[in-house]
């Protein structure tokens, strides 16, 4: 047996009659067409044993959700969107594996003398500040504490 | 400084809800769920989906329902936890080292091919040449997971293609894992001794008590059960007992496939894993693909007998949680880490879009990659549909696949006509290839879906005991480890 409901174009977009019934499509066969102006025809015919007196109910009801989810989606686009473009530019689209060329003997010497030049400069940088700080108040407690001072 | 105008309305995001008991479920892309009354839901909506800042109901505001609140750094980083598979290279890599088996389980997904045919086997080149191509990738976490089959049937190239993993991992900044998921039947203490020194996870299939088990796994001379559980003894006291090791050892786990045969046994399936000293429970229902399609007939059931099996079965594990016991159950935890914002469970399946190719690939024992374990399963039943190339063939290519690409359109739930509008998409995910093998396409047809039945009805009971605070408590813990 079949069901037939005419829904108004006007009122509804094909989209919302579209994925209102296709819910329904647990329970029923579903057809839709176009039915005269303006309007679509859904016709429902019922799978294994389910009555098909209920569908009209379920369906309207369907549809009455589909109306605000449209609108609220209206609404809310532009935000959801931002923000999965937002999260999207956080990847690394490349797959393939990129490793850095190792440092040859040379460059490690050489990456280890500058290191040991700054640490100097700033280890004498720190040693005077100190000889200009009677009050240690450039010295952390625990260091204060450790010398006995 | 800027003096940004409060604004006098804020407009609620609703995309996602669900209506039952007079109540309203809404659930938002960050997670966020909140429950109201249907009378408050439709009095929004009439008002254009906007509310005056004076009503509008503070859980709203906090979990992210309100469009003027949302704050795009924390709300894109939200998304990126649970989506994080999507532009990654795969960091899961399962290495099929053999298709042939020394047992016949009724739910094979891969067709039971036998023991004999050693033209199965995964050569050491082939294997050194799929080591190499997961080494090509960008993932900078590799997990090698070794399958079958049973991969123990192809035992020297297995434990040559560890050494070759363990001795590139020296050479290169990756963090590796290593796994095997094994019916244990050919372990001996040698393997063992081999496969703990290399720090290998170990996994294995356990149905319950011998007479569910034993009707799901058949082996010759019925010795599956006492196998399992005499090495999950030994692994777990290896364990326990590491103290002094220069080697890390991991807790063995194992996996339940339900069955007709494991229907009404639901307690006695926990009970099994406690008495096993088991910590956790992986509770799956057996799909309707390969060898078990075919027997279908006396192994199949419905989306509902597996529900009632589940909540049963999840209850008495929280019920044991609260009398002291350690035991949690991992499809709960995949659910409740997107529900409380804790990322993806660090589970590929259900994930939207799923993790197909990005999240996973596998390689077979003939060098040909496939999409994930289920497509290789498939093709062993002869349809190569999941196949994304070769080991031979170069990374960016196999990666950008027709096949990965048709996956990911079709599992990503804001195309799905009914996902888009479910309550539970946030949470949920689904599998192309159990939508081929069952409906004929990779985006299936879920209106008419056992999978989307089974999630649907899994997190809508997730979601009531999570009312329950001391439920809560427990779930949460799962999650973050903290027993
Ligand atoms: S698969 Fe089913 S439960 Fe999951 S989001 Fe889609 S419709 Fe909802």
């Amino acid at each position: 047996m079949n069901k037939k409901i005419i829904v108004s174009l006007s009122e509804n977009t094909a989209e919302a009659v579209r994925y209102a019934a296709y819910v329904c499509t647990d329970d029923f066969w579903v057809q839709i067409q176009p039915s005269g102006n303006n309007a679509l025809e859904v016709i429902f015919s019922s799978k294994k044993d389910k009555n098909i007196n209920q569908v009209e109910k379920r369906f309207t009801e369907e549809l009455a959700d589909e109306k605000i989810r449209e609108k609220s989606r209206m609404q809310n686009i532009a935000t959801s969107e931002m923000i999965i473009r937002n999260a999207i530019s956080r990847f690394n689209p490349s797959f393939v594996h990129d490793e850095q060329p190792a440092l040859s003997a040379e460059q490690e010497q050489e990456l280890d003398d500058l290191i040991a030049e700054v640490e100097k400069e700033l280890q004498d940088e720190m040693n005077s500040s100190r000889n200009n700080d009677p009050m240690h108040i450039t010295q952390t407690w625990e260091e204060v504490n450790r010398n006995g001072k | 400084m800027e003096n940004k105008k409060k604004p006098e309305k804020f407009t609620l995001l609703f995309q996602h809800w669900k209506k039952y008991k007079n109540k309203i479920l809404l659930t938002n892309d960050f997670g966020g769920n909140v429950e109201i009354p249907g009378e408050e839901f439709e009095s929004i909506c009439s008002k254009d989906c906007s509310l005056a800042v004076s009503d509008i109901p503070q859980e709203l505001l906090d979990k992210g329902f309100a469009a003027e609140m949302i704050d795009p750094e924390k709300h894109s980083l939200s998304w990126v936890k649970r989506h994080c598979n999507v532009m990654m290279a795969p960091v899961l890599h399962i290495m099929v080292m053999t298709g042939r088996c020394n047992m016949q389980c009724v739910y094979c997904q891969a067709g039971s091919p036998g023991k004999q045919d050693k033209v199965l086997d995964m050569s050491l080149e082939t294997a050194k040449k799929a080591v190499d191509f997961a080494f090509n990738t960008s993932s900078p976490v590799l997990n090698f997971e070794f399958q079958g089959g049973e991969p123990l049937l192809n035992w020297k190239v297995l434990a040559d293609t560890v050494e070759y993993i363990r001795e590139k991992e020296k050479k290169s900044a990756r963090t590796v894992s290593i796994s095997l998921i094994s019916n244990f039947i050919l372990m001996d203490e040698q393997k063992a001794d081999f496969l703990l020194k290399n720090e290998i996870t170990l996994c294995t299939s356990l149905d319950g008590p011998e007479y569910v088990h034993s009707k799901n796994r058949h082996s010759e001379n019925d010795i599956s059960y006492g196998t399992v559980r005499r090495w999950l003894k030994y692994f777990k006291e290896r364990h326990d007992n590491q103290k002094g090791n220069s080697y890390r050892i991991f807790k063995p786990g194992a996996i339940v496939t339900v069955t007709k045969n494991s229907i009404g046994h639901a307690k006695e399936i926990v009970d099994e894993y406690v008495s096993a000293g088991l910590e956790s429970i992986y509770l799956r229902p057996v799909s309707k693909i390969g060898y078990a399609g075919r027997n279908w007939n006396t192994i199949g059931i419905t989306p509902a007998e597996y529900l009632d099996f589940y909540s049963e079965a999840l209850k008495h594990i929280i019920e044991l949680n609260k009398k002291g016991v350690t035991i949690s159950e991992q499809a709960c935890i995949i659910f409740c880490s997107k529900i409380f914002d804790a990322g993806n469970g660090g589970n590929y399946d259900v994930d939207s879009p799923c993790g197909a190719g990005t999240g996973q690939i596998a390689y077979n024992y003939d060098g040909s990659i496939y999409t994930c374990d289920e497509g290789r399963m498939l093709a062993m039943e002869g349809d190569d549909i999941f196949r994304i190339g070769s080991v031979d063939d170069p990374v960016e290519k196999v990666l950008t696949a027709d096949a990965v690409r048709a996956c990911k359109c079709a599992s990503e739930l804001n195309a799905q006509a009914m996902c888009s509008r479910c309550a539970y998409m946030p949470y949920c995910g689904t599998c192309p290839v159990f939508n081929y093998a069952t409906q004929g396409s990779f985006a299936g047809d879920m209106a008419n879906n056992m999978r989307c039945a089974v999630n649907r009805g899994q997190i809508d009971f997730i979601l009531e005991l999570l009312k329950e605070k001391d439920n809560e408590a427990i779930l949460k813990k799962w999650i973050t480890g903290s027993y």
